[in-house]
């Protein structure tokens, strides 16, 4: 992935001065882009005391405040410079990262060649998703019947709240055309993932949609974002320009040898069972079930000489001699679903290749399947000689009806095996949040909105125990968040499944609301430890109760941890902009730096401690 | 059959005399009265009646097909499990799985039971009163994997993977608003550590067990990557722990026997087969993974996993730079064996009672003791065992020999419909049974339930236990035996063998030697038997099969004609002499009904153009198929414990692969079934029959 440089505007096209490179972007997640300028006034003039004089190095326009520097894309847009911003490159078939900070009640869109909306928009909150919430596909505003194209409404809502990052990933393939110019493929999403969700699985758009830089399809266009909507923030833009290419195999011959055998020289020598030519490289052939070796001789042909990208997938053993040289190795023992990934020097017309193909496990699959891979990956072989595997069963999801569900089993933090929680409880609830509490160290591990949890990894068949959270996990930290600490520069517990001094108790059910309360002890003081969503779903409240015993001022919360932590104006504290906590009451609360990270801690001084997190 | 009668009208008149024989159902006396002379004259072998339409003859053929139903009903009225034990299904509804992973009983009659999905049900109704269905309450949720499940005082105890929980109810609402965290262990995340229990001791404190993890590389050795994994644990409801004992590899089933604390093991590495140990404080009962922990502060056992090692060949080989799975070693000159082991390793416990692999289950399960007092069958104060795999429940008698407990193991009932996980009583003396076989497959037809086992009043003519003797055994009977039947030495057979200890998969069974069998002396009262055994051999399982004996009452067969014993000490005391024992034996025409079985003489020589080389039929190969117990786990059609024959078939090996599979079998071609044990002991030619016809199904 070739990383967009956001030093300057150089990257992309002339445009009236609404779009500026900046250091760093601030916004107020509870102030409207759409409020008068008077309530931001009032806000402005906090921010004022903090920040310098000079126009140069800060500003601040409604709920944006931004630094200057390099590195953020910043769109503020007014009356008259409002222009959309291209890139100077043209793409077709394109892998395309970025992270995006909406400010409340802005709107936007990333438009894939400049004509296939992706939309971004602050949907915060929102249950039931459009086209025209985030990541929706936009729809055109064609009238004519069969110019229509309604859009596409995102799998689900993967948003956070505004002044957050949020990151997308879009996998787009270009319309295709024949030699008269003829769309034969309409263009496609690939897929399309919002902040670590998948949002389009597999999606054509037959038409371009509202507002393109022009109606019609073509093979190349530049990516355009849309600058007249109101403010938005791009950071860490990535991208992989791909050009699907003509390389194709043609004149193969193969010989079927008896056994599998690796030591490939003697067995060129031997007499073949079977041989013959085909027309498509395929494992169709007679005596190629279970112990066999299979040798396929042929060409590479294409009309342009260059590097070309190819991978192969095979079950057993498989050696590549292109024009004389082995480019993959065959290896003592059958291998299992290998993939090898193959950059390949092509003359222009014909490069002579070997394949040499052997398998004596009978019972896996006997497959090998070789890929085009300069774009998406495009089957140079039979589809009988490979296929991808289909997935054996249907998913086994758990879900909230209309009462809090619980469910333990180990979890993987951000999805890492070898950070695997151990004792952990998901609970969902009827309000659309969700958390996983990690019982041993008292820590809320990670946030989500959207359906519950899916348990296929933990009940189909022996399972491996664990499970995963279904939508947009907003992970906080994994170690321990209830400490009794020293003094308050003690650090806390750092390892996974370490506990501190508290020891879990389990948890009891609250019989009004369903939700479970956890219990810490330490010696006779007992710790209620509640984690509640509002009613939208947009944060949960956690409430730690000293039930039993008095707080002593040695037992300390930490509430996050991160490389920057940020105070806001409303009291709430953004960590790495990436989610918000707000403590109902400041006082205790402190920012820490320990181990160069920096903390956000709190000591239980009274019997009463409660914060929201926000995301 | 039927056609001899409706050949004829029924006007004949029928030999009041032969009638009466066959009413009075003395129906040897009736055939030979007439059989051999006049029926092979009148007769012939097929269907077809070529006789003489005389009062004798249709008195002789009406005979003959009374007597074939009466034979036919007699052999219907063959008892069954069936007659003794009746299984009845408990309804679910739809969207209630029953994988069910504990199962105990409630003062109120109600049943509790948890599955592996996290829930715990509450069983109202469960011996289904007049019909009526029973109802499900759902008390808790959201555990992970529960495997047990005990209630105490109020409260329910749970072993889940990762901790001992309370779960109560505290405002009557029957659903538990209580989950408390009476102990919570460490755990790697591996899938294989399940955790079971609990069982309460006599003292209040409770016993939990914990399975082994595998290798990444070395996918086949268990290890225990964190304490207490392959440990029993016990914890009191204070939530203090005390590693108690160690050597677990997969400890299923736990139960409390006379206060003392049992528990099962599975078949697998270092273990030979499934059987029931009994376990004190500080006992190692084989499984080395647990010594990784034996140097913590509160171990009971001294032994470390260095020590052990010196010892014992830990089987660790590299081939071409990966390390490999061990194999049996055939024919191995000098095996390790667990009671050898015992002898440098005081720690070793040697199994209670050896439940032999394949033939008293593959996956043992729950201990239950039979506290009915007579209730539920004459075996009260015995042990039930179930097995996952085979869906079936064993039987235990113990007795103690120099102070160990030792015992014998028979059959009991087979036939539930899932593998058996948990048992527990009804307050009614009928017994529920929980099952699941998710991840390892099993006989029966579901994949899960609930079912219950009733006694139908009538007791089983069976062995009801055997205890050592110096010289032999004493067989106990449920009822009194036919003396001359017993007296006939021929009436028992059996052989004795052991299994290694070594660090591969299980074990075949080495050292068989056939019991000799040289005397025996029935009791007074006919209801025992002793009998002389020359060839004893101490720590060996000695299988007695009494197929010869008959019921004095019924003239029936004993319902499970075999039993095996563990035979870890010989008891002193008094040889009878010599003249007190039976030695006759009679001819060999009543024998066994389980014929010794010899492969046909249909291995035809390839040599010969004529002969037919055709697979042999399932009719040639049934035989081979039962005396290999390849039945114990396969099926021509259906999976059970093991894949279907015909999916074998699919796999297209050559007849000498399948063969080589059968000695040494590779469970990793077969992921989500229970591992197949080397089976070396088949002999090759029959082997090779087998093979053939496995192949033949994939035409």
């Amino acid at each position: 992935m070739e990383s967009l440089s956001l030093d300057n505007l150089s990257a992309f096209q002339e445009q009236g001065g609404n779009w500026m490179v900046v250091g760093s972007v601030t916004v107020d997640p509870n102030t409207d882009i759409h409020q008068k300028e008077s309530a931001s006034e009032k806000t402005k003039k906090k921010k004022k005391k903090k920040s310098k004089k000079s126009e140069d190095t800060s500003s601040h326009q409604g709920p944006v405040h931004y630094e200057a520097g390099t590195g953020i894309l910043l769109n503020m847009n007014d009356e008259t410079k409002k222009d959309h911003l291209l890139t100077t490159f043209e793409h077709g078939d394109i892998l395309l990262e970025l992270e995006v900070m909406m400010p409340k009640g802005s709107n936007s869109g990333i438009y894939l060649q400049g004509r296939y909306e992706i939309q971004l928009l602050d949907s915060w909150g929102v249950k039931s998703p459009r086209y025209g919430d985030i990541g929706g596909i936009y729809r055109n505003w064609e009238e004519e019947p069969g110019k229509i194209y309604m859009g596409k409404a995102p799998l689900t809502n993967a948003a956070k709240a505004p002044g957050l990052w949020q990151s997308m990933k879009i996998a787009f393939q270009a319309p295709k055309f024949d030699e008269s110019g003829n769309k034969i493929a309409n263009a496609r999403f690939v897929h399309v993932d919002l902040n670590g969700e998948r949002i389009h699985e597999n999606v054509e758009v037959p038409l371009p949609t509202g507002g393109p830089v022009e109606n019609n399809e073509v093979a190349r266009g530049p990516i355009m974002i849309q600058g007249d909507h109101g403010p938005v923030a791009f950071r860490n833009i990535k991208y992989r320009l791909m050009k699907e290419s003509d390389v194709a195999l043609s004149d193969i011959s193969y010989k079927v040898y008896e056994t599998a055998s690796t030591n490939i020289d003697s067995l060129i020598n031997a007499q073949p069972v079977q041989e013959g030519v085909i027309n498509q490289l395929t494992t169709d052939l007679p005596e190629v079930d279970d112990d066999f070796t299979v040798v396929y001789e042929g060409n590479f042909t294409t009309p342009e000489a260059g590097t070309y990208q190819f991978k192969m997938n095979y079950m057993g053993r498989a050696q590549l001699k292109v024009g004389g040289e082995a480019k993959t190795e065959l290896g003592n023992f059958d291998g299992y679903k290998v993939q090898n990934d193959l950059t390949l020097e092509l003359s222009a017309g014909e490069t002579p290749f070997r394949l040499v193909y052997l398998k004596e496990t009978p019972q896996w699959d006997t497959q090998i399947g070789l890929f085009s891979t300069d774009s998406y990956p495009r089957p140079l072989h039979n589809p009988n000689a490979y296929q991808p595997d289909i997935p054996e069963t249907g998913p086994i999801y758990v879900k909230v009806t209309d009462e809090p569900r619980m469910l333990r089993a180990f979890l993987d933090y951000e999805g890492d095996q070898s950070q695997r929680l151990t004792h952990t409880i998901g609970v969902g609830e009827p309000s659309g949040a969700h958390f996983v509490y990690n019982l041993t160290t008292g820590t809320p591990v990670c946030v989500w909105r959207g359906e519950f949890l899916n348990a296929t990894p933990m009940w189909y068949r022996r399972g491996d125990g664990s499970f995963r959270p279904r939508g947009a996990v907003q992970y906080l930290f994994p170690s321990t968040s209830l400490a009794n600490l020293s003094d308050a520069n003690a650090p806390f517990p750092t390892q996974l499944n370490e506990a501190g001094d508290w020891q879990s108790n389990g948890y009891r059910i609250d019989t009004e609301t369903g939700s479970p309360i956890f219990l810490h002890q330490n010696g006779r003081k007992t710790l209620e430890d509640r984690i509640r969503a509002d009613e939208n779903g947009k944060m949960l409240t956690r409430t730690l109760t000293l039930t039993e015993g008095e707080p002593m001022g040695e037992t300390y919360l930490k509430l996050a941890e991160g490389e920057n932590i940020q105070s806001m104006p409303d009291g709430s504290y953004s960590i790495d902009q990436q989610y918000f906590i707000r403590p109902t009451s400041s006082e205790s609360v402190m920012v820490r730096t320990v181990n160069q990270k920096q903390e956000l801690v709190a000591p239980l001084q009274s019997s009463s401690f409660a914060y929201s997190i926000i995301w | 059959m039927q056609s001899y009668i409706l050949r004829f009208s029924v006007n004949c008149k029928v030999n009041f005399y032969l009638f009466y024989t066959v009413i009075a159902r003395k129906y040897d006396e009736a055939i030979s009265l007439f059989s051999r002379r006049l029926l092979r004259s009148y007769l012939t072998r097929n269907d077809e009646i070529i006789c003489r339409p005389t009062y004798l003859t249709v008195s002789l053929v009406i005979i003959s097909a009374l007597t074939f139903l009466f034979t036919s009903s007699l052999a219907q009225q063959t008892p069954s499990e069936d007659d003794y034990y009746q299984i009845i299904t408990l309804p679910t509804p739809e969207d209630v799985l029953l994988e069910v992973g504990g199962l105990t009983t409630l003062p109120d009659g109600r049943i509790a039971l948890c599955t592996r999905r996290g829930d715990v049900f509450i069983v109202e109704n469960p011996n289904m009163y007049e019909g009526t269905l029973p109802r499900y309450v759902r008390f808790a949720t959201g555990l992970h994997e529960p495997l047990g499940l005990t209630y105490r005082d109020n409260a329910l105890y749970t072993a889940q993977r990762g901790e001992l929980t309370k779960l109560t109810d505290t405002n009557g609402d029957d659903k538990a608003d209580r989950y408390e965290t009476i102990y919570q262990w460490p755990l790697s995340g591996h899938y294989h550590e399940y955790s079971y229990g609990p069982k309460f001791l006599p003292d209040g404190s409770m016993m939990v067990t914990g399975n082994v993890a595998f290798g990444s590389e070395e996918w086949w050795r268990g290890e225990s990557r964190v304490p207490w994994r392959g440990w029993t644990m016990r914890i009191t409801p204070e939530g203090e722990m005390t590693p108690w004992a160690t050597g677990m590899r997969s400890p299923c089933g736990l139960g409390i026997v006379d206060g003392e604390f049992f528990y099962t093991e599975n078949q697998g590495d270092w273990m030979g087969s499934g059987g029931v140990w009994h376990i004190t404080e500080g006992s190692f009962s084989g499984h080395p993974a647990g010594l990784a922990w034996a140097e913590n502060e509160n171990s009971p056992i001294d032994l470390t996993e260095q020590e052990f090692y010196a010892q014992i060949d830990m089987r660790q080989v590299k081939k071409n730079g990966r390390y490999v799975k061990p194999e049996n070693i055939a024919d191995e000159e000098d095996p390790d064996f667990l009671f050898e082991a015992s002898k440098t390793f005081p720690e070793i416990k040697l199994p209670a009672a050896w439940l032999p692999h394949g033939i008293l289950g593959i996956s043992n399960s729950e201990i239950l003791v039979d506290e009915s007092e007579g209730e539920f069958g004459p075996f009260s104060g015995q042990l039930l065992v179930g097995d996952q795999g085979q869906s079936k429940i064993m039987r235990v008698s113990l007795e103690k020999v120099k102070g160990e407990y030792q015992g014998v193991a028979f059959d009991f009932r087979a036939g539930f419909q899932s593998g058996v996980l948990r048992m527990t009583w009804g307050g009614d003396g009928s017994l529920y049974v929980g099952e699941t076989n998710r991840g390892w497959g099993s006989a029966g037809t579901q994949n899960a339930g609930l079912e219950r086992l009733v006694w139908t009043g009538k007791t089983p003519f069976e062995m009801q236990t055997v205890r050592a003797k110096p010289d032999g055994f004493t067989i106990h009977f449920t009822q009194p035996i036919d003396k001359k039947s017993a007296e006939d030495l021929n009436a028992y057979s059996g052989r004795s063998f052991i299994y290694k200890y070594h660090a591969v998969y299980g074990s075949p069974t080495v050292n068989d030697e056939t019991l000799k069998v040289t005397g025996v002396k029935v009791a007074e009262d006919g209801k025992s038997v002793r009998v002389k055994v020359d060839n004893l051999r101490q720590y060996y399982i000695h299988e007695i099969i009494a197929t010869g004996i008959k019921s004095a009452e019924s003239g029936h067969s004993l319902l499970h004609p075999t039993a095996y014993y563990t035979l870890n000490n010989i008891p002193d005391g008094e040889k009878l002499p010599a003249n007190e024992w039976v030695t006759t034996r009679l001819k060999e025409t009543s024998q066994s009904t389980t014929k010794r079985i010899t492969p046909q003489a249909a291995i035809t020589t390839p040599d010969d153009p004529n002969v037919n080389t055709a697979a042999p039929t399932y009719a040639d190969i049934e035989p081979l198929l039962v005396k290999n117990t390849c039945t114990a786990c396969h099926q021509a059609e259906q999976r059970q414990v093991g894949p279907a024959f015909k999916d074998v078939a699919k796999r297209k090996y050559s007849d000498e692969k399948i063969v080589e599979l059968i000695y040494n079998p590779q469970p990793q071609n077969w992921p989500d079934y229970t591992p197949m044990a080397p089976m070396p002991q088949v002999p090759k030619e029959e082997a090779l029959q087998i093979a053939k016809w496995i192949n033949s199904l994939d035409d």
